[in-house]
């Protein structure tokens, strides 16, 4: 029986500045069960990461604003929580793993004091207790604990990465948000950061975010996928739905065909023409008209509804 | 004729940073008041008759539709010595910074852009004279020359110069590793050429709004130095100068302590809210 | 770290000497000689000769420079022309008062500045923060003689709470205190509000936030500590207005300290006794700015590991 952890419902989050108002989120909804994965992917600008920040509520301040929507986390609704009881999540129930480990890590304090200062804040640890959480945590993540007192600027990228995963599992988090975890990586060690976080997620059986710009990442790991493009999510359903699935977005066409395909003999790859809109000057109608190849009439006029196709849902008019 | 372009839709681009920018807005008025107040003050008031000329009948009467800053202790209208003093102070404060951004912009230019051991050689004795408190160095070169308005203008130059010197040679470092440089270079372009038309234009930002911090700056220090009786010579009227002979009467006549000091403030604060605005329509950046 | 410390230690050595070279040489720019000026005008040439060749004055420049440095280890900063008297003891009495004042200053402005700053900083654009702004930019203008006088008008003249000059009780230092602090105090509020608008949104910020860190935690912990590193850089800066404007604040109050002996001596055209004063003074300066370096390289894991 699959239980739904986080149900998030007709999200909307703009960011005004002095200069202009832009719709980063619009009206998004999202699931995701317990013990399983969720990729989300789309392209820079998206509202992935956007996306992200609204479930823990860390999004720059006085900037943005969630204008409408439901993120039930747990039967509760986060967007209502206290600021205090949302403390109480973050970290604990909800832990999230950033895109950049070289600045992620405060420069100035120990790893050891970076994992053991989430354990202090919610876990009811002795002294000793914290301190072997910390070396079972950097034992998990393939630290040696004996480094456990150096700072930051002593460890490698891909290590650093692994302190802010070591953080983020500290607290054993009933869900792991991780965005774009390995795009700042060394292309070779991107794989092994990965590996790890899959390896991890499957046998603490946490439910997982993970955001990327990566079809092959979301393959390799996710047992859910949601496309997201201009702030909405134009196709989700299972894995299976997206990679072997019949009826498609353009949109999620236009990304495998961006992705070299080393079976089929292509004399070039296909990638989707134009760029992704300024969020401050979207189009009308259907987001994607402008560069989509099946673009009719309706398209410019009308943005399409969601159409499910068994759980596989799709934005698009071609299906409606 | 691209480049021209360029320069003119850049300075734009600033100007309309600028305009947004409140505080900045009001600085740059104020401080032009001040400066057409100084060019014009013969006009506003006579500098022989009125700004130097004792009147001892006059002695330090209180602000009166008649003086309206008060007299001083000599029966001169402080009106007019403020008048004609932001004249003296305008002017040397402004030349000051203009000869210590040149000089310190050509060793700075130097420095970066060759490199090696001649920077080695100018940032060592650079960075040695900057070991040394600005005031206690100017101080120093007025002990040893004597007071006097030149000599204070020679103090200041030692003082301010070292902090241009890093600064552009700072600019300059980042100039130089650029691929327009290298392109001149590759044409054969001699090297002052080179400084001169493509390095030095690079750096004019940062060298302005340095330079506008600055002036307020000199308008301190300047004030200061006559204040302690080491810079301006009576009876030029000069404010710090003023502030230094009303210190006498501050008890019954302290509208000789108010008025100079009001207008080091104002033009001083002016200048700083300008700067502030430059540099944030310059360069965003360049915040601190 | 010790041999950080000892990098340190030695490089301040030929920073000192070239120091001493400086204000060396811009000292013996004076025109005229110190013969003439000591013995005066109805003085016989003989003597003025006599007298100049005594204290030297008639060997190369280079060799009165070693001399100089050479006594100068031993404490020999020569003699008065004013007292013929040697110019340390004059000094000796004086350079702590003024040291005790530049001290105040400089701490003064710490403690008005850094709280402000943060204050805001993490309160942008709150009424608080636009006051402390406002208020920092209006005091960066204001000079300190001027602010010392307004001082001595308020709360000496008018409220007759505190002395308007000399030196006795903890009472004669608030006011120069102030005077010498608040300059300071602007400047270090600025600084201290950018680079902690800056560290609040580093991505290390948000990830303690993101661990369900207070506020407070965040700002305290996390923020300030990097914060931090530039506003003890700037401390150096601080401590050389706050020495130079000893010299001010002591003549604005009539303080028995090192300034009113320099503005003395350069009156009375004594350079020996401003150039020890003004070489007393900067090398502390070079000291201070030594051990902000030491301070720096504790605070700063980067630095602490390179020297290791």
């Amino acid at each position: 029986m699959r239980e739904k952890l986080l149900e998030i419902r007709d999200l909307k989050v703009i960011y005004k500045t002095d200069e202009e108002t832009v719709e980063a989120v619009n009206n998004i909804d999202l699931d995701l069960y317990k013990g399983e994965s969720l990729g989300i992917v789309g392209e820079t600008g998206a509202g992935k990461t956007t996306t992200a920040l609204s479930i823990i509520r860390l999004l720059p301040y006085r900037v943005a604003k969630i204008l409408s929507g439901e993120i039930i986390f747990n039967e509760q609704n986060l967007l209502e929580l206290s600021e205090k009881d949302m403390r109480k999540i973050r970290g604990n129930n909800i832990s999230m793993i950033f895109q950049d480990p070289m600045s992620s890590l405060n420069p100035v304090l120990t790893v050891e004091d970076q994992i053991a200062e989430v354990l202090r804040l919610h876990m009811d640890y002795g002294k000793e207790m914290i301190k072997k959480r910390v070396k079972e945590v950097l034992q998990l993540v393939g630290i040696p604990h004996d480094r456990m007192f150096e700072y930051p600027h002593q460890f490698s990228g891909g290590m650093k990465q692994r302190v802010g995963i070591a953080i983020a599992l500290a607290c054993d988090p009933d869900l792991l948000i991780a965005d774009e975890p390995t795009t700042a990586l060394d292309v070779t060690i991107q794989a092994q950061v990965l590996n790890m976080i899959d390896e991890l997620q499957s046998r603490l059986k946490t439910s997982m975010i993970l955001i990327t710009h990566d079809l092959g990442v979301v393959a390799q790991t996710c047992d859910n996928v949601a496309i997201m493009y201009a702030g909405e999510i134009v196709e989700s359903g299972t894995a299976k739905d997206i990679f072997e699935g019949e009826r498609h977005h353009p949109y999620t066409e236009g990304l495998f065909g961006s992705i070299p395909n080393l079976d089929i003999d292509e004399k070039r790859l296909n990638p989707i023409q134009g760029v992704m809109p300024e969020p401050s000057m979207l189009p009308s109608g259907c987001r994607f008209h402008p560069r989509c190849p099946h673009c009719m009439d309706i398209c410019i006029a009308e943005s399409p509804q969601s159409k499910s196709f068994d759980g596989h849902h799709i934005k698009c008019h071609l299906f409606l | 004729m691209n480049n021209d372009y360029k320069k003119q839709s850049q300075v734009k681009e600033v100007f309309r940073r600028l305009k947004k920018n409140k505080p900045a807005l009001i600085g740059l008025i104020v401080i032009s008041i001040i400066i057409l107040v100084a060019i014009f003050a013969d006009f506003i008031v006579d500098y022989e008759t009125v700004a130097i000329e004792q009147n001892i009948s006059q002695r330090l009467r209180p602000p009166s539709r008649e003086h309206w800053m008060g007299t001083d202790g000599f029966g001169r209208d402080v009106f007019a010595r403020i008048v004609h003093g932001t004249r003296v102070t305008l002017s040397l404060s402004l030349v000051t910074t203009f000869s210590s951004a040149f000089l310190g912009s050509i060793i700075g230019a130097i420095a970066g852009y060759f490199g090696g051991r001649i920077d080695n050689i100018i940032m060592r004795i650079n960075d040695t004279i900057m070991c040394i408190p600005p005031i206690l160095l100017s101080l120093s070169v007025v002990a040893a020359l004597g007071a006097g308005l030149r000599n204070l203008f020679i103090a200041i130059l030692v003082a301010s110069t070292p902090g241009f010197v890093r600064l552009i040679r700072s600019v300059v470092l980042g100039v130089r590793s650029e691929e327009f440089i290298e392109a001149a270079h590759a044409l054969g372009t001699s090297d002052i050429k080179i400084i001169w038309n493509h390095v030095l234009p690079n750096a004019m930002g940062p060298i302005i709004v340095q330079s506008t911090m600055y002036v307020a700056g000199m308008i301190l220090l300047t004030s200061g130095l006559s204040f302690l009786g080491l810079g301006v010579q009576p009876p030029v009227p000069e404010w710090g100068y003023m502030l230094n002979e009303g210190r006498e009467f501050i008890r019954h006549s302290p509208h000789l302590i108010y008025m100079p000091g009001i207008a080091i403030v104002i033009s001083a604060l002016s200048l700083n809210l300008l700067g502030d605005g430059l540099r944030d329509a310059l360069d965003p950046k360049l915040k601190n | 770290m010790k041999r950080y410390i000892i990098n340190r230690l030695l490089l301040l050595i030929p920073t000192i000497l070239g120091v001493t070279f400086i204000i060396f040489t811009i000292m013996s720019l004076t025109p005229g000689d110190p013969g003439r000026i000591i013995l005066g005008q109805g003085a016989e040439q003989a003597d003025v000769d006599q007298f100049n060749r005594d204290l030297g004055l008639d060997r190369p420049f280079l060799v009165r420079y070693v001399t100089y440095v050479a006594n100068a280890v031993r404490g020999d900063f020569g003699l008065s022309y004013r007292t013929g008297r040697p110019v340390y003891e004059s000094i000796r009495n004086r350079f702590p008062f003024t040291v005790t004042l530049a001290f105040l200053g400089v701490l003064g402005s710490m403690i008005i500045g850094i709280p402000l700053g943060i204050l805001s900083a993490v309160k942008q654009y709150s009424f608080w923060d636009i006051l402390g702004s406002v208020s920092a930019m209006f005091l960066a203008a204001v000079p300190g003689f001027w602010l010392g006088l307004m001082l001595i008008l308020f709360f000496s003249l008018r409220l007759g709470w505190l002395p308007s000059s000399g030196v006795g009780t903890y009472q004669h230092y608030i006011m120069p205190a102030i005077t010498l602090a608040i300059p300071g105090a602007a400047r270090i509020l600025r600084l201290t509000r950018t680079t902690m608008l800056e560290t609040i949104r580093t991505d290390y910020v948000r990830t303690a936030r993101a661990k369900g860190a207070k506020e407070r935690t965040v700002v305290w912990k996390h923020a300030l500590r990097n914060a931090l590193l530039p506003i003890v850089t700037s401390i150096g800066v601080s401590f050389a207005a706050a020495l130079g404007g000893t010299v001010i604040t002591e003549a604005v109050f009539a303080l028995p300290g090192l300034g009113t002996l320099v503005i003395t001596s350069i009156r009375m055209k004594d350079t020996p006794q401003v150039m020890a004063a003004v070489l007393l003074l900067s090398f502390l300066f070079m000291i201070i700015i030594l051990l902000i370096d030491l301070t720096y390289g504790f605070i700063d894991p980067r630095i602490k590991s390179m020297y290791r």
